[in-house]
C-alpha cells in the first residue's frame, strides 16, 4: 500500500469517524462496538478493497492539514485519528475541562454562578426511555432478556472472524441487523467452534462488564444472590464471607482447594490495619440469631438464694432514727464558783503583785 | 459593814508664800507649778528624764495620800475606796488626771481619766504614788487607750514587762489579764 492510499485510507476512516459522532449514543456500553458491524456504512475497515466501500454521507474533512506525499519506505504516514477531532462533541467521553485555558483566570472572578436549589421533577416512564441515553439507564425488563454476545471479542481482535464473515456475505455483518430502536432485540450468533464462548451471566443495566482476566477463576459475578441463611454456602465459598478485608495492595488469591471448615472458633479474626471488629463479625458457619461468640468464658452463677430481681431495683439504705427529747436538764451544779473578793487595798495589791 | 471613807479635804494642801515667792505642799515641802507643754518638751527630746520626774511626782503624791491613812500600813490595811479617796485627791491636786480602781479577778488596774501627758509619764507617776504609799517595789504597764482614758495594770516589774510586751503584740488587755491570772492559777 503506498502512502497516498494509506492517507485516504485515513481520511475516509476520520469521515466514518465524524458520522458515527453525529449519530445517536447507543445506551449500552458493550453494544457499541457491535455496532460497528451493523453501522449503515457497509464499508468494512478489513477490506483492502477501496472501491466495494459505500459512498460515505460525511462531507469530507476539508480542515484535515494536507500531508506531504513522501517515500512511504523513509517516513511513517501521520495517524490522523490519534485525537479526538475537534468537531467532535456529542461521542467524546473526556470531561469538560474545569477551566477554559483561553479565558484568562480573571475573568472568573466576577462570574456569577446561579445555583438553583429548585426541585426539578422529571416523570420518566421507563417504557419511553430510548437507547441514545447515558450508558447504564436502561429498562430493567431489557436485561433479563439480553444476553452478552460472545462473538464481539474475537471480532475486534482479529480478521479470523471477519474472514469469516465475508464469506457469510461479503460484507461484515451479522446475521441480523443491528436495531437501535427499543423494541428490537438484536441477537447476535457466534461462529460455530471459533469464537470462544464466555458465558456470562446477565448483569444489572447500571454493571459495566468486565473481561474476566485469564488467570483468574472466579466468576465476574455470582451467578445467584448468596444465601446468608445457608450454611451450606460458606462450605463452597472460596474464601469466608465474614473475613476482614485484605490489606491494601494485597490481593486475596483465589486458594485451589476451598479451605477447610472452621471449628468454632471462639476469637474473633485480627483488627486489620488498626480498625476494631465492632459488632460486625459473626463466627462463619453459624446461623443467623446464634449467640455471639464468647471469649472462653462462662457467666457466673448466681449464687443459690440470690434474686436477680431484687438487684435490678435500685437499693435505697434504710435509715433508723432514735427518738431523743429537744431540750432537757441533763446536769446538776454544786457549791460556788471561788470569787476573789479582796478585804483591803493591801490585798488586792498583794494578789496583783504574785500576778 | 465597813465604814465610809473620810471626804478628801484638799484645804491647806497647797501654801503660797508671795513674800517668799515659794509654793509648797501640806507637808511643807516646796512644790513647782509648771506648764504641761514644757512636759511635752522634755519627752521629745529627754524621755528618760520625764519618767524619772514622773516617778518623783507620784511619790510625793502618794506619801501624802499615806499620811492621810495612817501610813503605808494604814494604806494596806483600809479598803479600795479609803486608799483611792485620798490617793487619787493628791493626783488631782498636781494635775495628772483623775484615778480610779479597777480589778480584774486579782489583777489591780489603775485608770486615769483626762491625762496630761503621755503614757510612760502617767505610768511613772502611778508607780511612784502608789509605791509610796503601799511601801512595796511595784511597775506598771500601760494597757491601751479607751477613749480619753488610759489603763495601768499595777504588778511586780517582771509581770509589767511581759504585759506590756503583749498589749504591744496586739493582743487585748482583757486577754492578757485573763492570760496572768490563768498561768498563775
Amino acid at each position: 500500500m503506498s502512502a497516498k492510499e494509506h492517507v485516504e485510507r485515513l481520511e475516509q476512516l476520520l469521515a466514518r469517524v465524524k458520522a458515527r459522532a453525529a449519530e445517536p449514543r447507543p445506551a449500552r456500553v458493550f453494544a457499541a462496538p457491535a455496532s460497528a458491524f451493523a453501522a449503515p456504512e457497509p464499508a468494512s475497515r478489513y477490506t483492502d478493497d477501496v472501491a466495494a466501500r459505500a459512498p460515505v454521507t460525511a462531507p469530507p474533512p476539508q480542515d484535515l492539514p494536507e500531508l506531504e506525499e513522501v517515500d512511504g519506505d523513509s517516513i511513517p504516514p501521520e495517524t490522523v485519528a490519534s485525537s479526538p477531532p475537534e468537531e467532535v462533541q456529542a461521542g467524546w467521553s473526556s470531561p469538560p475541562p474545569t477551566t477554559n485555558a483561553s479565558t484568562p483566570p480573571e475573568m472568573y472572578d466576577d462570574v456569577d454562578v446561579e445555583v438553583s436549589a429548585e426541585v426539578v421533577e422529571v416523570d420518566i416512564d421507563v417504557d419511553d426511555v430510548p437507547r441514545h441515553a447515558e450508558s447504564g439507564v436502561e429498562p430493567v425488563a431489557e436485561v433479563a432478556a439480553r444476553s452478552v454476545p460472545p462473538v464481539e471479542l474475537d471480532a475486534i481482535a482479529g480478521p479470523a472472524l471477519g474472514d469469516e464473515l465475508e464469506e457469510v456475505d461479503g460484507e461484515a455483518r451479522l446475521t441480523e441487523p443491528h436495531d437501535a430502536s427499543v423494541d428490537s432485540e438484536p441477537t447476535f450468533q457466534a461462529a460455530a467452534g471459533e469464537a470462544t464462548a464466555i458465558e456470562a451471566p446477565v448483569l444489572p443495566a447500571n454493571e459495566i462488564e468486565e473481561p474476566a482476566p485469564s488467570s483468574s477463576r472466579r466468576p465476574i459475578a455470582p451467578s445467584t444472590a448468596p444465601n446468608y441463611d445457608d450454611v451450606s454456602a460458606y462450605a463452597e465459598e472460596s474464601s469466608p464471607r465474614h473475613t476482614p478485608p485484605p490489606e491494601s495492595g494485597k490481593q486475596v488469591a483465589a486458594p485451589s482447594v476451598a479451605p477447610p471448615r472452621r471449628a468454632p472458633s471462639t476469637v474473633p479474626p485480627p483488627s486489620v490495619e488498626g480498625h476494631t471488629l465492632i459488632g460486625g463479625w459473626r463466627e462463619p458457619g453459624l446461623p443467623r440469631g446464634a449467640p455471639p461468640a464468647t471469649l472462653g468464658l462462662e457467666a457466673p452463677t448466681s449464687p443459690p438464694g440470690f434474686d436477680a430481681a431484687e438487684v435490678a431495683t435500685r437499693v435505697a439504705p434504710e435509715v433508723t432514727r432514735a427518738v431523743l427529747p429537744a431540750t432537757a436538764k441533763a446536769h446538776t451544779v454544786q457549791g460556788v464558783a471561788p470569787m476573789f473578793v479582796p478585804k483591803s487595798f493591801g490585798e488586792l495589791l498583794d494578789a496583783s503583785l504574785d500576778l | 459593814m465597813a465604814e465610809a471613807p473620810a471626804p478628801f479635804d484638799p484645804g491647806s494642801a497647797v501654801t503660797f508664800d508671795l513674800g517668799r515667792g515659794a509654793a509648797s505642799d501640806a507637808r511643807g515641802a516646796r512644790v513647782v507649778f509648771l506648764p504641761s507643754a514644757s512636759l511635752e518638751a522634755i519627752e521629745s527630746s529627754h524621755p528618760d528624764a520625764l519618767v524619772r520626774i514622773g516617778e518623783e511626782l507620784g511619790r510625793a503624791c502618794g506619801a501624802r495620800a499615806a499620811a492621810r491613812l495612817g501610813g503605808s500600813s494604814g494604806v494596806l490595811g483600809a479598803s479600795l475606796e479609803a486608799v483611792i479617796t485620798p490617793l487619787a485627791g493628791e493626783l488631782a491636786l498636781a494635775g495628772i488626771g483623775a484615778v480610779h480602781i479597777e480589778r480584774w479577778g486579782r489583777a489591780l488596774v489603775l485608770v486615769v481619766d483626762n491625762p496630761v501627758a503621755g503614757d510612760a509619764f502617767i505610768g511613772a507617776v502611778l508607780a511612784g504614788a502608789l509605791g509610796a504609799a503601799s511601801g512595796r517595789d511595784l511597775g506598771t504597764a500601760c494597757l491601751g487607750v479607751e477613749g480619753a482614758s488610759v489603763r495601768y495594770f499595777v504588778g511586780s516589774r517582771e509581770t509589767g514587762a511581759r504585759v506590756a510586751s503583749q498589749v504591744a503584740a496586739g493582743e487585748s488587755f482583757a486577754a492578757v489579764l485573763q492570760g496572768l491570772q490563768g498561768r498563775s492559777a
